[in-house]
């Protein structure tokens, strides 16, 4: 009977684990295919010519019929817009984490974290044609817009900012509700009030979660095309630093953006090359998933 | 038991579901600008002929050329003519019908006409001003295709600007969007097909000459292009051609219809 037993559980573990490793495979697989699709084009025996990996990595201008592809331009508005996508997401998702997993009472503390994961569900087209029809007009219109159109730096950031809210706001608030009661119950007994224990005691608690949670909002702003493709305008070239609001009202085109915008009429080294500007993307996000496995790595309640 | 005999049911109707009747495939693919005017007449074709089922693969006019050069689809269409290189694959092309190329602005736009000079000025950024073409004292907000689009590659080859566009130009990935941004922004200057003109912009005229079916006609409105059909002669079958000789006898009734401009007779570029 025992014998059986042992028979029927080394099946299944290896049954199972074919299943988990295939996972690992798809990843091997696409690593591998972006990888080779994307250094094809720098190669010297390339079929369409050799296209300079410097002058691709450092160019400021994407113009096919120059045969000019450069993508620093868009690796700054890919770098800007997420950045200041996490500036307005994060003080409104980390105020809805405290409010939810310690202020609020129970019910509508459920009622507001089941919104918010209604929020996560939204596909990113409809987010787009929000920006499109509600944002961009409203940018367009306003006085300080040095620019006569609203499709800009800030209308991405602003998109971004509302799709990767339902991302830090439910990893943060696992996190706060990981913290052990008893810490609660430790501050508020040494007289602290309800303010003081959550932002001096739990939120530092908490803060590898919340930082994880942020880690993956900056990991789906930087992956995100659909919706960016829509408001960001996907300019041509340059970028401006300085010079006031024009900063904020530049059209940009983030990396994703020129893979979308062009991937399905793209012939020839421009085809080869928007595999290159995916592999760039593959490069950054992968880096940010080693912060992450670094960063939640570190115990739960790390300093 | 039960729960077996229901799958057994499923199962069946499955495969029921992907039994094959004779139907033959077309598969036929290219550009956005001519896929309203082209599916209409598949789907008739269909309706007429149920013994043949075409698909349409909406993927722009250099896919579609691609398409045809590589054997994925046995009919593409361009938006645009054929390039040098193209031409040199051997294919045989049938112009569909011919498409303006108009210039929009918003409603709320005073300027009325513009030369093509001015348009080459406005989409190489030398012009960034309203005010320098009798309008009001704002930025032009120029709005462009993206770079693979026929509709653009058409409209720079007559305008001169291949290549040398403003990098502050918006490039949208569809006409559609075009017109949507036109229609919502007052400083806004872009262009789509005549065929797509909705009554939320404007229209430009180009050196006086107002777009229209008449003045394409007449020859005297110029930003204009074929819509194509390409395709390998030697590779149709015997379903693609009485199809395509189906498209030759109705192709100007139909763009007649679409607000296109029919070819008078059948012209063949080789």
């Amino acid at each position: 009977m025992k014998n059986k037993n042992t028979r029927i559980d080394n099946f299944f573990r290896k049954f199972f684990a074919f299943f988990a490793i295939m996972a690992i495979i798809l990843l091997f697989l696409i690593t591998i295919y972006i990888f080779l699709k994307g250094i094809q084009p720098f190669l010297p025996n390339n079929k369409y010519g050799s296209y300079n990996f410097w002058g691709f990595l450092t160019g400021m201008n994407w113009n096919s019929s120059n045969k000019e592809f450069g993508i620093f331009y868009m690796i700054l508005g890919t770098i800007f817009s997420t950045t200041l996508a996490i500036i307005i997401a994060l003080p409104i998702s980390l105020f809805s984490v405290v409010a939810i997993s310690e202020l609020l009472p129970e019910s509508l503390a459920k009622f507001l974290s089941s919104t918010v994961e209604l929020l996560a569900g939204i596909p990113s087209i409809i987010f787009g044609i929000f920006g499109l029809i509600v944002i961009v007009p409203f940018l367009n219109e306003l006085p300080i817009n040095p620019e006569a159109q609203g499709q800009s730096l800030l209308a991405v950031a602003i998109v971004l900012a509302m799709m990767i809210l339902p991302t830090i706001i439910t990893v943060g608030e696992a996190a706060m509700r990981a913290v052990p009661n008893s810490f609660r119950e430790a501050s508020l007994g040494l007289g602290a009030n309800k303010i003081q224990t959550t932002f001096k005691v739990i939120i530092p608690a908490a803060k590898r979660g919340i930082i994880s949670g942020i880690i993956l909002g900056v990991g789906r702003a930087l992956g995100e095309t659909m919706a960016v493709l829509m408001v960001a305008g996907n300019v041509g070239g340059g970028f401006k630093f300085g010079q006031g609001n024009e900063f904020f009202f530049q059209g940009i085109r983030p990396l994703t953006a020129n893979v979308g915008l062009d991937i399905s009429y793209a012939s020839g080294i421009e085809l080869q090359l928007l595999f290159s500007t995916a592999l760039i993307l593959f490069v950054f996000i992968f880096l940010l998933n080693i912060v992450v496995q670094y960063v939640s790595k570190g115990g739960k309640y790390g300093k | 038991m039960k729960k077996i005999s229901i799958l057994g049911i499923f199962i069946a109707l499955m495969l029921s579901g992907c039994s094959t009747t004779n139907q033959q495939i077309i598969s036929t693919g290219g550009s956005t600008s001519v896929q309203p005017l082209f599916k209409e007449m598949m789907d008739d074709y269909m309706s007429e002929n149920l013994d043949t089922h075409i698909t349409y693969d909406g993927q722009g006019s250099s896919a579609g050329i691609t398409g045809v050069i590589n054997d994925k689809y046995a009919l593409g269409t361009s938006s645009r003519n054929l390039t040098d290189e193209e031409k040199k694959e051997n294919l045989s092309s049938d112009v569909l019908c011919l498409d303006g190329i108009v210039v929009v602005v918003n409603l709320e736009n005073p300027v009325d006409n513009l030369s093509i000079d001015d348009l080459h000025k406005i989409y190489t950024g030398e012009i960034t001003n309203w005010k320098e073409l009798g309008g009001n004292d704002s930025k032009i907000s120029v709005v462009a295709r993206d770079s693979n689009a026929g509709t653009r590659e058409a409209f720079e080859e007559k305008v001169g600007i291949k290549g040398k566009m403003t990098t502050n130009a918006l490039e949208l990935s569809s006409n559609g969007e075009v017109l949507g941004t036109i229609a919502t922004n007052k400083d806004a200057i872009g262009y789509a097909s005549l065929g797509e003109i909705t009554n939320k912009v404007k229209l430009l005229s180009i050196d006086n000459v107002k777009p229209s079916v008449k003045t394409i006609t007449s020859g005297d409105y110029e930003i204009i292009r074929p819509f194509l059909i390409v395709y390998k002669k030697e590779k149709l079958t015997a379903d693609t051609k009485k199809f395509l000789k189906w498209i030759d006898a109705k192709k100007n009734l139909y763009a007649e219809e679409d607000g296109y401009i029919p070819l008078n007779g059948s012209i063949n570029e080789k």
